[in-house]
């Protein structure tokens, strides 16, 4: 590099990109704190965290310790899987309408779990649900990777996708057409629709790993995506070996969105949506919107968990439901305003 | 040194024939155009010079080395592939998509710097498109997508540049500026095979010319030699004359002839 290499690219683009990643972290900083703060029982937060740090086992402590806090780490993990997979999924398919689950890895983590509320698993023992939902992402991960390894047609993935989404539906209809008593039937459809309430540092401790994992899978995949703009023949005639890119985006979004299902549901939109909306402010450059794409998704999660306890309606709202009526007619907006803006 | 040799190439695309010992070879500084009526297994052809499609038999050498031994990021930086059509998949800022360009000369943890910058700044400007830089991609004319599209391809100042039709959607001025610009790369050193459809432009700029008919080398060489009357009846079932204007090399092409003509397929 020359003398003047002070004055790179890197430092020209990076205030910006930097402002927005900064920006992010605060909100969802900002997010946190407020989720934490808010609840069925007030709380002095500072007062009750030196109790905490204090060792004082108060009802007040606990209550921060054990279920407050394990909720917002949650949200913002299982918000980042989402908002990072979502945008994974639509700079690799090149398609601004593909979702995190569109490799059918969240309804087969979904499945696993409806398996373990059907038989009444969760009274034998309480980390079953979200094993087993684990389990059915693995074997949706599996599904995918021998499918990829075999340098299979993104048709194919998408349209395996298809039957994976169509035969987990099919076994959850059949679950809750033979579901032993109303009650389970209602507790399958409540666990469907998505939630992070009553969740403890043992999920935390289920999740978190997963999607760090799947995350560090998309680091150095954002030349890749950037390369795929121009079709998969220009990527690979500028070296990019498109296979193991491919390969790296599908098992971290199987890996991150399987471990956020199995701790929390399904939640939708998330994954949608986000990307959608943070990628105008990256220039639309997919390897640049992996990033913000997983603080936005952990923001929003955030917010909608705190909605689903300020709204004051009985029994509490379910996340997934918020993510849902907020998300979809806001989806409907941004593909009209894209539609004037992109073409 | 030669840059890129292909020898008895044959590939077949699921049960069809596409190419059959298919030869061709660039030397350095040679400005090989492409022709053949469509179907002729052009844009194959140039897939598999490009290293994105393995032939079923032959070979494909660069710079003397096998193609299929060669590293995909060592084929990138000698290489610009620069397909047919003007897709986009996002709409990107122009010049961010030239520099996509730079790929194959950045390290793994490199970003852009200001030098590669200056380079795609050079690679627009070269095709007038300069002005265009701050764009966003999809707000420009499908000429102007194909300039700039053409700026990425020269932005990794590439060693052989592989064009499929670059002119195709551009205005006369224009077609003759982007065909002078690879001119003037071939003069210091570069190698081009453009495919072509506009025979006279090929006639105009090609050192050196190939005809394809139906998957095999139908003529080969100097572009006069190639472009004769009785190859362009027997391949393009055309009754067409060259003439010469002033220095330029025109083909006119009077008219369609009846099927029974011509034969497509190689001659016997």
């Amino acid at each position: 590099m020359t003398a003047g290499s002070g004055s790179t690219y890197t430092a020209r683009v990076a205030p910006r990109e930097a402002g927005l990643v900064i920006s992010l972290v605060a909100l969802v900083f900002v997010l946190g704190l407020v989720s934490v703060a808010v609840g069925r029982v007030p709380l002095a937060f500072l007062h009750t965290l030196g109790e905490i740090l204090a060792g004082e086992r108060t009802t007040d402590a606990l209550i921060l310790a054990e279920i407050r806090i394990p909720r917002a780490i949650l949200a913002v993990v299982v918000g980042a899987a989402l908002g990072a997979a979502g945008a994974a999924m639509q700079g690799l398919l090149r398609n601004p309408l593909a979702e995190p689950g569109i490799l059918g890895v969240s309804a087969s983590a979904g499945l696993g779990a409806v398996i373990v509320l059907y038989f009444g698993l969760t009274q034998v023992f309480s980390l079953a649900l979200p094993i087993a939902g684990m389990g059915g992402a693995l074997v949706a991960v599996l599904l995918t990777y021998v499918l990829s390894g075999r340098d299979a047609s993104i048709l194919t993935l998408i349209l395996a996708g298809v039957a994976l989404n169509a035969f987990a539906a099919a076994l959850t209809s059949l679950a809750l057409n033979l579901a032993p008593s109303p009650y389970a039937a209602l507790e399958i459809v409540f666990w469907l629709l998505g939630s992070l309430a009553d969740r403890s540092f043992e999920h935390v401790a289920i999740a978190l790993p997963l999607v760090i994992l799947g995350g560090a899978m998309f680091i150095g995949t954002g030349k890749a995506l950037d390369a795929l703009s121009l079709g998969e023949d220009v990527a690979r005639s500028l070296g990019i070996n498109l296979r193991a890119a491919r390969l790296r985006l599908i098992v971290g979004t199987a890996l991150a969105v399987g471990a956020a299902v199995s701790v929390s549901g399904t939640i939708g939109f998330v994954g949608l949506v986000v990307p959608h909306l943070l990628r105008p402010l990256v220039g639309h450059e997919p390897g640049r919107l992996l990033l913000p794409s997983a603080l936005g998704g952990a923001a929003l999660v955030l917010a909608a968990d705190i909605a689903t306890r300020v709204i004051p309606v009985e029994p509490n709202l379910q996340l997934g439901v918020v993510t849902a009526i907020v998300g979809a007619p806001f989806f409907l907006y941004l593909l009209l305003h894209i539609r004037r803006t992109m073409r | 040194m030669t840059p890129l040799d292909a020898k008895h190439v044959s590939v077949a695309l699921g049960a069809r024939q596409i190419l059959t010992d298919v030869g061709l070879r660039a030397e350095a500084g040679g400005f090989v155009g492409l022709i053949g009526p469509n179907g002729s297994g052009k844009t194959t052809l140039l897939r598999i010079l490009a290293g994105l499609l393995r032939p079923d038999a032959g070979s494909v050498s660069m710079n003397d080395r096998g193609l299929a031994d060669m590293p995909d990021a060592e084929r990138a930086r000698l290489m610009a592939y620069l397909p047919q059509g003007t897709e986009v998949h996002w709409p990107l800022i122009v010049e961010r998509l030239v520099a996509l360009g730079r790929i194959p000369t950045l390290d793994t943890w490199r970003g852009l710097r200001e030098s590669d910058l200056e380079v795609v700044a050079r690679a627009l400007g070269s095709v007038e498109a300069l002005h265009l830089k701050d764009r966003v991609v999809s707000t420009l004319s499908t000429g102007e997508r194909a300039r700039v599209l053409f700026a990425r391809a020269l932005a990794s100042d590439p060693r052989i540049l592989l064009a499929d039709e670059p002119v195709a959607s551009l205005d006369l001025g224009h077609q003759l500026l982007v065909l002078d610009e690879v001119q003037n790369r071939c003069a210091k050193g570069m190698t081009a095979i453009v495919v072509f459809h506009d025979l006279s432009l090929a006639a105009r700029y090609c050192s050196h010319v190939v005809l394809l008919n139906a998957g095999r080398v139908f003529s080969a060489g100097a572009a006069t030699e190639v472009l004769t009357p009785e190859n362009l009846r027997e391949t393009y079932g055309v009754d067409a004359t060259l003439s010469t204007d002033g220095g330029t090399t025109q083909i006119i092409a009077h008219g369609r002839l009846a099927p029974e003509n011509h034969r497509e397929g190689p001659r016997p």
